[in-house]
């Protein structure tokens, strides 16, 4: 290096100046320079100061002098100076420059290693910590430049920190070696626990498969006593026959004889035989035994409701797994004796060296009175930093995110078990991993499912026969299953036969590790989420014949923010879904919507409403046949029955014919029909067609839903007119089709969430638009779920993680949007159903801030209402909300306390109805939410696979469908929407949508 | 001669030989010391860019205290300059300082040739055109540089 710079310093210094680069200057020259008189171009001899400054040398200055004038123009500045009355020696010396000439510099190579080690000295930089000039390296520690002392001092601090870090550790250690023994314990405990608990599962199986056997049992034993009973009945009736036809053949033989005269018989026998033949052929023409009652019995096998039981066997149990009470207690305990010193590092004497010194630098620089300054401001920061924290703090909890410190010790995240140069990221990956294997192996551990179903196959019942009802009262000593059922051999219109079944939930109790913090903004946070998630879904796809939903790992956020230990609970829910059965339906596209009435309960084929509705409409025959129909409900044979084609085409014959006397009595123009809904939605459609037509539609359209209410998707009994829609990316595919809503002119939007765009369809499915596309920018989506039609065609979209509204003009072009992460007013999380007032007034549930938001349609916050909880009024995880016409009423999807809350349209609380369950009118994870231009509440009950009707009060109507993927079966759905007279219904699971 | 030579002026030939000035150079006469041979380019901004001009320069006894004595060898169209050559340029006057040196003098020659002052002029004839008709009197220069001062 040394030899490189000399060498190029010497090619430079050989080179004439003009060569040189400009900026290279030679320091000695310029030193030279310095030194040399302007005039003479010499070295100073004797140098003189003028009074100007400048110096010449003394001879120089002497034939310069004007001796005439007494008078002395300085050679650089042509300032004049009058020249002593000695002459110019007596100018005053040039002392500085004298001594500097006086050094003789002679280049000897003794000289020259002198100057060598001057300037290796001069170019010494000062130690940070000391500000001397020494040879400096880098700590590595506080990562300054510091001389051999200061490191030497430093490392010596830092060897004493040390050693009492390792007291410390040591002491500490025994921890991991705790929880690893724990962990062990905790291995066998689980292993114990899970055998038990196969035990238990198996138990319980084997006795109600014994049960079941038992049963089936009673059953054929039934069926053998009759078959005995009745063989030996008809066999005794049969000998009694032949015994007659003998008689009656032996009679006529001896008569015959005595007829052709081969033997005689005197006259009173011949009047007997008379009598006997004449009374026997009395008898003969009166002989018609009933054919069926004598020798056409049958016996039948049925159930009350085919799919009550394998619905039951598929959905009943389930596996959750608990914290136990105390966790997370041991954190808080282990604060209070843990000494201080681990947890605080600035107690470490070298790093308050690093401080200290830093501090010194500081002083040094601000002076006295400005440390006073510094010393509030880090105060003040201080301050602000620990608000931020408890701020940071309690969003966490909130969300369920484990806390920093708690982060930290995750176990195998020790630093000593981190190799020296991976960053901290990896080894969360790693858990991530391991959680996910756990989880995995849960899942095999509980895949022993419930596959014992018992195949019924029902028929429809003989209309006729001799009825012998046989009654098995089975002695059910588990409360449970209380099935009641009977086998008829005709079955009686009368009998309403009923079955209960419970599911049974076996818990489990499994200590786990800590969850892992997932990432921010896209952290669902409530359970129910997650298991209708995306990953849901692949978890359950993956594992289909008996599929488990696997739930993330969430936190009972109630307990955690009233500072109470955390339970967090894995919820692998066992949701068989019979294979069998859903590829048979598959394959004959067997539909089996039913039609649940209110007054079925009480025994009364057909409701009051139902014939008042429509009195003329449905046939005796029909009814009956409706009746039966509806008990059974699944049935697929009975349902294929009643819906043949000939069926269908009588109701809709009739249907039509009503319609027409209607229209014709009220309105000639039949057009003017379909326009009432649409009237309604769009004002501008009305107005184009002018005044007087507007009010006479507007009139129609009321009388015709106060008489007639939907009865468009009423008359299918739950049978859709229109289902589109598949799986893909593609055109006219979705992929979890969440919101929908109508459009003017009789669209239909469509959320199509995880392809990330809003998808526009008309009444009959063909694809108009798409617009969105993933993204957080202007115009893109991420996750949309709620839309609703706003004034002026516009639409109105909540982009979930984005945490936003949008709002999209009718061509899909973005007008403004608004949002943001957080609980501010204004900002959402998780925002997920929307709906628009007469007043353009927006409501948006904002989900995990379980609250609905109120804006004006510029997207101006102008209220706000419902807290998180269960009471009167609160929420807990609103999905989905509507606004009626009719009361101005904001009805609300309270999904996870699985009611529908109502409001008045200032966010008063009125009332909610509605409860978890699965009977007509309670929910299970409510969803979508709509209102019919008469005021009825459509809810989508997702969690029960059905939409549900309610009055406006909340006073049960009707409800149809049932899961799977046929038409009319709904799996997950999510949204629905009123298209005219017809219910639109987003079907998510089955990426589709169906219109009832 | 030689030994009467001052070291100023050796130094200052040996600078001017080692360490020239772009556009200017200076060689002593082969017979005399003081006598030099001068030749400048014409700067570029000028009209006289192209030119090639030969000046003499000699160093009087009295150098450096008194100013050395140049001439335009080259016949040039200058306010400046006259038909002998002659150069009015105050350092070479009554502003002379011992503290200029050739190099000096030559470089405020050749930035008078880059602003010539027609408002202080030598060649009264050439300030006039100078004056009244700027526009002719640089195609004037401009030839003059092209018939004189080409090489």
């Amino acid at each position: 290096m040394d030899d490189e710079a000399r060498r190029r310093v010497r090619e430079l210094m050989a080179q004439t100046p003009a060569q040189r680069p400009p900026d290279w200057v030679n320091p000695l020259e310029k030193i030279e320079q310095l030194l040399t008189c302007p005039i003479c171009l010499d070295r100073y001899k004797q140098p003189k100061l003028l009074p100007c400054q400048h110096t010449f040398c003394h001879p120089c200055l002497e034939s310069c002098a004007d001796t005439l004038h007494h008078a002395l123009k300085c050679p650089e500045c042509r300032a004049e100076h009058k020249i002593p009355y000695d002459g110019v020696k007596s100018f005053q010396p040039n002392y500085t420059l004298t001594t500097i000439l006086d050094i003789h510099l002679q280049a000897t190579p003794e000289s020259a290693a002198q100057v060598e080690e001057y300037v290796h000295r001069y170019n010494l930089e000062r130690c940070k910590v000391c500000e001397e000039k020494a040879e400096c390296q880098t700590c590595p520690h506080c990562d300054r430049r510091a001389c051999e002392e200061c490191r030497k001092t430093h490392m010596d601090m830092l060897k004493r920190d040390m050693g009492r870090l390792v007291m410390q550790v040591k002491r500490l250690s025994n921890r991991i070696t705790e929880a690893s023994d724990g962990l062990s314990k905790g291995i066998e405990l689980l292993s114990l626990n899970c055998e038990t608990t196969k035990q238990e599962v198996q138990e319980y199986f084997h006795r109600h498969i014994r049960e079941l056997k038992k049963r089936e049992e009673n059953f054929l034993g039934e069926i053998e006593i009759f078959q005995s009973a009745e063989t030996r009945l008809m066999g005794n009736l049969r000998d009694v026959l032949e015994i007659e036809s003998s008689n009656m053949s032996e009679a006529v033989a001896r008569l015959e004889a005595a007829l052709k005269g081969e033997y005689d018989m005197d006259d009173t026998e011949i009047v007997r035989y008379k009598n006997i033949f004449t009374e026997g052929l009395e008898y003969l023409r009166n002989f018609s035994p009933d054919a069926d009652e004598l020798f056409c019995k049958k016996l039948r096998f049925t159930v009350d409701d085919a799919a009550r039981l394998p619905g039951a066997i598929q959905t009943f149990g389930e596996i959750t797994v608990m914290y136990p009470g105390s966790t997370g207690r041991y954190d808080k305990l282990e604060a209070s004796y843990v000494p201080r010193m681990i947890s605080s590092k600035i107690g470490l004497e070298s790093d308050h060296f690093r401080i200290r010194s830093t501090d010194d630098r500081n002083a040094m620089d601000l002076g006295r009175n400005r440390f006073r300054e510094t010393d509030s401001l880090t105060e003040h920061s201080l301050r602000y930093r620990r608000r931020q924290q408890i701020e940071e703090e309690s969003w966490n909890r909130v969300r369920g995110i484990e806390g920093e410190p708690r982060e930290r010790s995750i176990p195998g995240k020790s630093p000593w078990s981190r190799p020296p140069d991976e960053t901290p990221t990896k080894p969360q990956n790693n858990t991530n991993s391991l959680q996910t294997t756990s989880a995995k192996n849960l899942q095999v551990s509980s895949k022993e499912s419930p596959s014992s179903s018992t195949s019924t196959s029902p028929r429809p019942p003989s209309p006729k026969g001799i009825s012998i009802p046989v009654k098995v009262e089975q002695s059910n000593n588990e409360p449970e299953l209380e099935t009641k059922s009977k086998v008829t051999i005709r079955v009686e219109p009368k009998q309403e036969p009923k079955v209960e079944v419970k599911s049974e939930t076996a818990t489990k109790q499994i200590e786990k590790p800590p969850t892992h913090k997932p990432p921010l903004p896209r952290q669902p946070s409530s359970q129910e989420e997650v298991e209708k998630n995306e990953n849901g879904y692949i978890g359950r796809r993956s594992s289909r014949p008996n599929s488990l939903l696997i739930a993330e790992p969430s936190t009972d956020k109630e307990e955690d923010e009233d500072d109470r230990p955390r339970t967090a609970r894995f919820r692998l829910r066992m949701r068989a879904s019979s294979i069998t059965r859903q590829e048979s339906n598959e394959e004959r596209e067997t539909p089996i919507p039913i039609t649940h009435y209110p007054g079925e309960h009480e025994g009364t084929p057909g409701s009051p409403r139902d014939r008042e509705s429509s009195p003329a409409e449905i046939p005796d025959w029909l009814a009956r046949r409706r009746a039966r129909q509806q008990r059974s409900r699944t049935n697929p044979d009975l349902y294929a029955q009643f819906t043949s084609t000939r069926v269908q085409q009588l109701l809709a014959e009739r249907e039509q014919k009503n319609e027409n006397e209607k229209l014709a009595s009220i309105n000639p123009s039949a057009s003017v029909q379909g326009l009432d809904a649409i009237d309604q939605m769009d004002e501008v459609t009305t107005r184009r067609s002018g005044a007087p037509y507007r009010a006479r539609t507007k009139s129609t359209g009321h009388r015709d839903s106060s008489t007639d209410t939907g009865r468009g998707w009423r008359s299918r009994g739950g049978r859709p007119k229109n289902v589109f829609g598949r799986k893909g990316g593609g055109e006219g595919e979705l992929n979890w089709p969440r919101g929908v809503t109508t459009l003017p002119g009789g669209h239909v939007a469509v959320c199509d969430s995880s392809n990330h765009r809003v998808c526009v369809f008309t009444a009959t499915g063909e694809p108009l638009k798409t617009f969105g596309g993933y993204g957080t920018g202007a115009g893109e989506l991420d996750s949309c779920a709620g839309i609703a039609s706003g004034r002026g065609r516009q639409l109105i979209v909540t982009d979930r993680y984005n945490h936003r509204v949008c709002v999209f003009d009718s061509e899909g072009r973005l007008e403004r949007q608004w949002g943001g992460h957080g609980p501010a007013n204004g900002r959402f999380n998780n925002p997920w159903g929307v709906a628009v007032d007469d007043l353009g007034t927006i409501y948006v549930c904002d989900k995990d801030n379980h609250r609905v938001q109120m804006f004006d349609k510029n997207g101006v916050f102008v209220g706000k209402f419902g807290t998180h909880g269960s009471a009167e009024g609160q929420l807990n995880c609103p999905l989905f909300v509507a606004v009626s016409r009719i009361n101005h009423t904001v009805y609300v999807t309270d999904s996870s306390n699985h009611r529908v809350n109502t409001y008045d349209m200032q966010g008063k609380f009125l009332f909610s109805f509605g409860q978890e369950g699965f009977q007509g009118g309670q929910f299970k994870s409510p969803r979508g939410i709509a209102i019919d231009n008469q005021g009825s509440v459509i809810v989508v009950d997702s969690g029960n696979n059905r939409v549900q009707v309610f009055t406006a009060d909340g006073d049960f109507l009707v409800s149809f469908g049932t899961w799977g993927a046929g038409a009319g079966q709904l799996k997950g759905a999510e949204d629905v929407c009123l298209l005219n007279d017809a219910i639109v219904v987003s079907d998510r699971e089955n990426h589709r949508i169906q219109i009832f | 001669m030689a030994s009467a030579l001052p070291r100023r002026i050796i130094k200052e030939t040996q600078r001017l030989m080692q360490d020239p000035v772009p556009g200017i150079a200076a060689t002593p006469d082969d017979n005399n010391a003081r006598y030099f041979h001068v030749s400048i380019t014409g700067p570029d901004d000028s009209p006289f860019a192209g030119g090639d001009f030969k000046l003499e320069l000699f160093l009087p006894e009295e150098y450096p205290m008194a100013a050395p004595k140049v001439r335009f060898m080259t016949k040039i169209y200058h306010p400046n300059i006259d038909k002998l050559g002659r150069i009015c340029l105050d350092i070479l006057k009554d502003k002379w300082s011992p503290a200029l040196q050739i190099r000096t003098v030559l470089l405020s020659i050749q930035a008078l040739l880059s602003a010539p002052n027609p408002e202080d002029p030598l060649a009264t004839d050439v300030a006039e055109q100078w004056k009244t008709n700027e526009v002719e009197a640089l195609r004037t220069a401009k030839e003059w540089t092209r018939l004189y001062a080409s090489s």
